[in-house]
């Protein structure tokens, strides 16, 4: 008798969709990584060569304190955690989206959206999750690295909750990088031309190098509301060092799964404007 | 009343271009025009570019106002000489770091750099069109938004008082400062002609532009050993040293020392850009219709 392939065997409830998902997405996983194992050599050169503009990042920005004290309530130690945070953040986020946000644009213009969209998965999923940059693990772990490093300087012992609210506000700050960013992109299917739109995201991105405490009025209202830059940074750092606020943790929550599902609705409209352009 | 016939086809318009006695100047005219057009058409991709000149240097410049206190002055700036130095590098970072050496490197790659190399004009003429066309783009974004910058930093804001001598210098040394950059960054574009993968190359140069051209800190925030590398490499004359031109702080000696250093940059670099693109075509093998 003939096996059936569960995973394309059409699901009809929440967790079988769930279940089905997970595994479609382990299969991009093992196929990027497989892909990744042929080239040894380089994906061994990409990881170390992440890890060191990481490792610049940080360094720049705490050059400042060669010169000064603070910067408004953060000590070097206390900034070496929140550039942690932003590493980890925005690291996780171009490992697990940079390819195919960057291949996006193509796939419009070349009208090989098609093959994603006549797929039986749902298209934001497939656009979104097609190739995994494994050699951004590298800055992540070096994020990890210099969080600790940060906390351990400061003489703090955050404990389990300390560490599983981190850990969830971090993730948040992923979907939220990750809507902001789709959406963004998403910008071609008016436009046309725009190959360059996944770029958008690295240079605004890195204004979360900046604790949203220092900025002042509306400014920094945009980046915790609008632009929900702090989530990248600020408020993940603000948990580990103990002094989050109360309303941080449900608001990024809601704001992320608020934010994603706004981007799935944007996907759905731009579609609408989406005529195919392969033979 | 007559209709224009409705299988007319549209013809370019000819611009036409005065005559001149300068050798390859109508010729570049005509590139410069046709690389604008080609330009405007790119403008929103621009944008984008462009918020890498913007928002790097103004993330550090936020860092910075949450650092000072009252009365600081940090690495000789105080607070209104920090947000001036911040903006003027924005300006000039924008309209003066040009970016020859990815066209560059993607036709020698292809194979599509012969055709350049045939044409019957300056390669650099060529390039240099390309390249300036494109910061016609950019001043669309800079000029709103540096309208923008000056009315939230209003308060931090002076017309910078120095003698018409620095003035002059400050003039003469922001065509050498994108010349300076502009030769540098051909000759890196010619080591295509060698390496296959010159991007992670090209990365790891604008890591050290961003060090020693003082986009991230002032070059006098930095520590002495940077500053001491700094001082044996071309970028700190990209345009770090036009803004302190401004700053009035150089004495008439320091000025001329300033200049000739830059000029030597400029021709030294071109140099170094005609030597490496001629060891370069010797080996060029293309393979590019």
């Amino acid at each position: 008798m003939a096996t059936v392939d569960t995973a394309f065997v059409p699901a009809t409830t929440f967790w079988h969709q769930l279940r089905r998902y997970l595994r479609l997405y382990g299969a991009v996983a093992r196929y990027c990584l497989a892909r990744d194992l042929e080239y040894r050599t380089n994906m061994v050169f990409n990881l170390f060569r992440e890890a060191f503009y990481a490792g610049l990042q940080v360094m720049f920005v705490n050059l400042i304190y060669l010169n000064v004290k603070s910067v408004g309530d953060w000590s070097s130690d206390q900034m070496l955690v929140l550039m942690g945070s932003y590493t980890i953040v925005t690291n996780l986020t171009y490992c697990l989206f940079w390819e195919t946000m960057t291949g996006l644009s193509g796939l419009v213009n070349t009208g090989e959206l098609d093959l994603v969209l006549t797929k039986p998965v749902n298209g934001q999923f497939l656009v979104s999750v097609r190739r995994i940059a494994f050699m951004n693990l590298a800055p992540v772990a070096f994020g990890f690295g210099i969080a600790s490093y940060g906390i351990t300087r400061l003489g703090l012992q955050p404990g389990l909750l300390d560490i599983l609210s981190y850990l969830i506000l971090c993730g948040c700050g992923v979907a939220l990088c990750y809507a902001m960013w789709f959406s963004s992109v998403l910008l071609v299917f008016w436009t046309g031309r725009m190959q360059n739109i996944a770029a958008v995201f690295e240079p605004v991105v890195s204004m979360a190098r900046v604790p949203t405490d220092v900025l002042r009025g509306p400014i920094r209202l945009a980046f915790t509301f609008v632009v929900p830059l702090a989530f990248a940074g600020t408020v993940p750092a603000r948990a580990l060092l103990g002094v989050g606020e109360a309303w941080h943790m449900p608001f990024a929550i809601v704001a992320s799964v608020g934010a994603v599902f706004a981007s799935n609705k944007l996907w759905k409209r731009a579609l609408r404007e989406y005529s195919s352009a392969s033979s | 009343m007559t209709t224009a016939p409705t299988n007319m086809v549209a013809r370019p318009v000819a611009v036409e271009f005065p005559r001149s006695s300068f050798p390859g100047t109508r010729k570049f005219g005509r590139l410069l025009l046709a690389s604008w057009q080609d330009a405007l058409q790119y403008r929103l991709e621009g944008a984008v570019w462009f918020l890498y000149d913007l928002l790097p240097p103004m993330g550090m410049l936020l860092l910075w106002l949450g650092a000072y206190r009252p009365g600081d002055t940090v690495a000789g700036y105080d607070v209104a000489g920090m947000v001036q130095y911040y903006l003027g590098v924005i300006a000039l970072r924008t309209l003066l770091n040009p970016h020859p050496e990815w066209d560059i490197a993607e036709k020698i790659a292809k194979g599509t750099y012969g055709q350049i190399l045939l044409r019957p004009m300056s390669i650099v003429g060529y390039h240099l069109a390309g390249e300036v066309a494109w910061k016609v783009v950019r001043l669309l974004w800079l000029l709103p938004s540096m309208a923008i910058c000056i009315a939230i930093f209003w308060d931090y804001l002076q017309t910078p008082v120095v003698s018409p001598l620095h003035w002059t210098a400050f003039a003469v040394s922001i065509p050498m400062g994108y010349l300076t950059a502009f030769f540098l960054k051909m000759t890196m574009g010619y080591v295509a002609f060698w390496a296959t993968n010159t991007e992670g190359i090209f990365v790891f140069m604008i890591s050290l532009e961003m060090v020693f051209t003082g986009n991230f800190l002032p070059l006098q925030a930095m520590p002495d050993w940077v500053r001491m590398i700094g001082d044996w490499l071309p970028y700190r004359y990209f345009y770090f040293f036009s803004t302190q031109i401004l700053r009035g702080t150089f004495t008439e000696a320091e000025l001329a020392t300033g200049i000739l250093t830059q000029l030597a940059w400029v021709i030294g670099g071109y140099i170094m850009m005609r030597i490496v693109r001629t060891a370069g075509i010797r080996r060029y093998a293309a393979f590019g219709g």
